[in-house]
């Protein structure tokens, strides 16, 4: 699934058989497994398939026609991601599937097979009764070619034109006239998702198709004829991917021909349009060019990075600082008002504040790295220039068996692993989108520099920014020494094909369809977020509300609890700690804030100086780690490693690097992948965490 | 590789095509027209491609 996919995804697990969509749970419920759906059961409803070549505009075009009434799924059996609706025209009702983007009928990744199989009725589809090829102006050959076997499948098809105004920049323009001249069997619609343009005029077209459709004795009466004499039979709905193939190679030269001949008819030679230098053969010169093409790549990543960090900073700060404020002093007033004053010092107010309101707090502070990455996605995807960087980097990322693509989200991961996770829907293969998602969470992303700082600071001295530094050099390692062995391993099949890639034009994004997009994928991440990080974060609040002791003056009591280590949270990380015996740090204070670390890396150092009961307000972390703070960790460490503290605050660094970034990431994965995989990721994590960090230590406390 | 060698057939690279190189990218890759279609290919690729130049 290429592109502008911003409708909601309604979470589902996808690595089940036969999953599919499902209505969007809350709460807890979203940990449970769901109730299986096959969503591609025949729904009574026509069902309207849209199939295209990539980058044709063809989601764009979807979204444009369906809003926010699409659904993010997906295809049974896969983690191919497909959009799906009910499309409303004239008092009917239509099923409408949008497909990736897609070269040939002849599949060469798991993407392209869903989409051949929803366009033929195989694998479990039903038979589309209308299938709408989104035709792309600029690239007529591989269009056509594309056509011809759509044509070939006996289904009614509507063409709906895309990019017709860039071809017409280009000086390119295909005369639609002419091409309605030439198959005369066919509607051509022109469109154009960006605007708007054409979609009353493509539904029209496909409810006139439905309604022939239906007074004939079969759909494929309507069909348009096949556009040539061919002796081999198509592949029926019960044939596999191998029949399927065979047809497609041995009707080849056949398809060859006719496309070349309708070419011809509309007028301009092949020679002679290759010869025409368009725009974006210009502005290739350039962003292509062995050298220059690398610079402005490198530029380019620059500009993310600091967006999703840098600019997202202040925003950031103003939910959690700003609006939690505004919100606890209302929460406050109402208390007051209502039960007053000492009310405020009740367990339910805590819980109101201390968990609801911390909780949804952390889900907006996502919206401003999360909004600037989509508004960044957009841009790049809808101006053409994502297809470049993917050609740039294709030879650097193929060295962990990747696609050029997956480099932008991994840079995005050393800013934040969120927003990183959300760009891997730009890469077009499922597989290489899974592989790079399983790999996000070990960039070191600026969350856990706040620990590093502190603790680099408190334990390291002088040395404190080699230290720093070796930890983004450690996460650099750990990528493509992950990468390698899930090559060799899970993701064995993932073969590295051959770099070949039709360049779609440059063009300038429309910004309203662009915020419409931004907007409707926030709410998205938004719904599906929520729930589970408020979710944990109250179940967090209870273990710390929960006293297991009377406290210092004996005052202990639900809610009121004197120190952390009084808590079942105490327990529940005084339990946990011995585990880490073996990488230097087994004390609750540091399993604690591991804990709390699940959650999000950027309550760490606060929960570290909560277990210790320091309050140095206003502190940078440079100045926690030399401070009150660091000396506390200091002797924590120097009395857990048994006198070699450096070795477990490397173990301790090593561990936050490596293990889950934060629950968002979790809920992300889940949304994106699946329970199964979200799952598979945490314990990957930590598994790879332990041991680098045992290992550590074991070397560490040899040296030091 | 033969799936990939048909991939490339249905891209345009076929027998006694015409198409134009316009552009070098790193590592040999290459940027190639055909028609009004852009087709970028690796290095590897283009060097297991056979053509006579005019």
């Amino acid at each position: 699934m290429t592109t502008d996919a911003h409708a909601e995804h309604q979470g589902c697990d996808d690595d089940e058989p036969h999953a599919g969509g499902h209505h969007h749970r809350r709460g807890l419920m979203v940990l449970l497994p769901a109730a299986h759906h096959h969503h591609h059961e025949d729904s009574g409803y026509p069902r309207i398939v849209f199939v295209g070549n990539p980058n044709v505009g063809k989601s764009t075009l979807f979204n444009a026609l369906l809003g926010a009434n699409a659904t993010v799924m997906n295809a049974p059996g896969t983690t191919v991601l497909i959009e799906a609706g009910h499309l409303h025209h004239d008092g009917r009702m239509w099923d409408v599937v949008d497909t990736p983007g897609t070269a040939s009928l002849d599949a060469l990744s798991p993407d392209e097979q869903v989409a051949g199989e929803a366009a033929m009725g195989r694998a479990g589809n039903p038979l589309p009764d209308v299938i709408v090829d989104v035709f792309d102006a600029t690239s007529p050959s591989k269009s056509l070619y594309l056509l011809s076997q759509l044509l070939d499948l006996g289904r009614p098809v509507v063409v709906a034109v895309t990019m017709l105004d860039l071809a017409e920049r280009d000086h390119a323009a295909v005369d639609l006239d002419r091409l309605a001249e030439v198959l005369p069997h066919l509607s051509f619609v022109r469109v154009d998702g960006r605007t708007g343009e054409g979609a009353d005029a493509l539904k029209e077209a496909v409810a006139a198709t439905l309604d022939r459709s239906h007074e004939a004795d079969s759909p494929a009466q309507v069909a348009p004829s096949r556009p040539y004499v061919s002796s081999i039979t198509v592949p029926g709905p019960t044939d596999d991917q191998e029949a399927v193939s065979r047809w497609v190679r041995n009707s080849a030269d056949e398809r060859f021909l006719w496309v070349a001949a309708i070419i011809a008819r509309l007028g301009e030679s092949d020679d002679v349009a290759q010869e025409r230098m368009t725009l974006s053969d210009r502005l290739d010169r350039v962003l292509l060019h062995p050298v220059a093409g690398i610079a402005v790549f490198l530029a380019v990543m620059y500009a993310v990075f600091e967006a999703t960090t840098t600019l997202a900073g202040p925003l950031i700060d103003w939910f959690d600082v700003t609006l939690r404020g505004w919100l606890a002093s209302g929460i406050d007033a109402v208390f007051s008002a209502v039960a007053g004053s000492g009310s405020l010092d009740g367990w339910f107010h805590s819980l109101l504040v201390d968990g609801l309101l911390d909780g949804s707090i952390t889900v907006l502070t996502f919206i401003p790295p999360m909004g600037i990455m989509f508004i960044i996605l957009s841009l790049l995807e809808d101006s053409g220039y994502l297809a470049r960087a993917a050609f740039v980097m294709d030879r650097a990322m193929r060295l962990i068996g990747l696609d050029g693509r997956a480099f932008l989200p991994l840079v995005v991961g050393f800013g934040c692993n969120l927003p990183a996770l959300a760009s891997t829907r730009t890469l077009p293969d499922s597989r290489q989108r899974l592989m790079t998602g399983l790999l996000i969470p070990f960039t070191s992303c600026s969350a856990r520099l706040s620990v590093y700082i502190v603790l680099a600071y408190a334990f390291f001295d002088r040395y404190a920014g080699l230290a720093i530094f070796l930890m983004y050099v450690a996460s650099m390692a750990i990528i493509l020494a992950v990468g390698l062995v899930l090559r060799r391993t899970q993701f064995s099949d993932l073969r590295t094909q051959p770099f070949a890639m039709g360049l779609p034009p440059y063009q300038m994004p429309k910004v309203l369809q662009l915020l419409r997009s931004v907007l409707l994928r926030l709410w998205a991440f938004i719904r599906g977020a929520s729930s589970i990080i408020i979710t944990m974060i109250v179940i967090m609040w209870f273990l710390s509300a929960i006293p297991l002791t009377a406290g210092a003056a004996g005052t202990n009591s639900f809610g009121h609890v004197d120190e952390v280590e009084h808590s079942l949270y105490g327990a529940v990380a005084a339990g946990v700690a011995p585990v880490f015996e073996p990488a230097g740090f087994n004390d609750w204070h540091a399993s604690a804030a591991l804990i709390t670390g699940f959650v999000a890396k950027e309550v760490v150092v606060g929960s570290m100086s909560q277990s210790y009961a320091i309050q140095d307000a206003n502190q940078t972390e440079a100045q926690e780690g030399t401070g009150t703070l660091g000396q506390a960790v200091h002797r924590s460490f120097e009395r857990s490693s048994h006198g070699h503290p450096q070795a477990a605050a490397a173990a301790f660094m090593i561990f936050i690097l490596a293990y889950t970034p934060c629950l968002a990431t979790v809920a992300e994965m889940k949304r994106q992948y699946g329970t199964r995989t979200a799952t598979k990721s945490v314990l990957m994590g930590l598994a790879v965490a332990y041991v680098l960090a045992v290992v550590i230590f074991q070397i560490g406390r040899l040296l030091v | 590789m033969a799936r990939y060698r048909f991939r490339l057939n249905e891209l345009g690279f076929r027998e006694h095509e015409r198409m134009r190189v316009i552009q070098k990218a790193n590592f040999g890759g290459r940027v190639v027209a055909h028609g009004t279609d852009r087709i970028a290919i690796d290095g590897d690729t283009a060097s297991h491609i056979l053509v006579e130049v005019r």
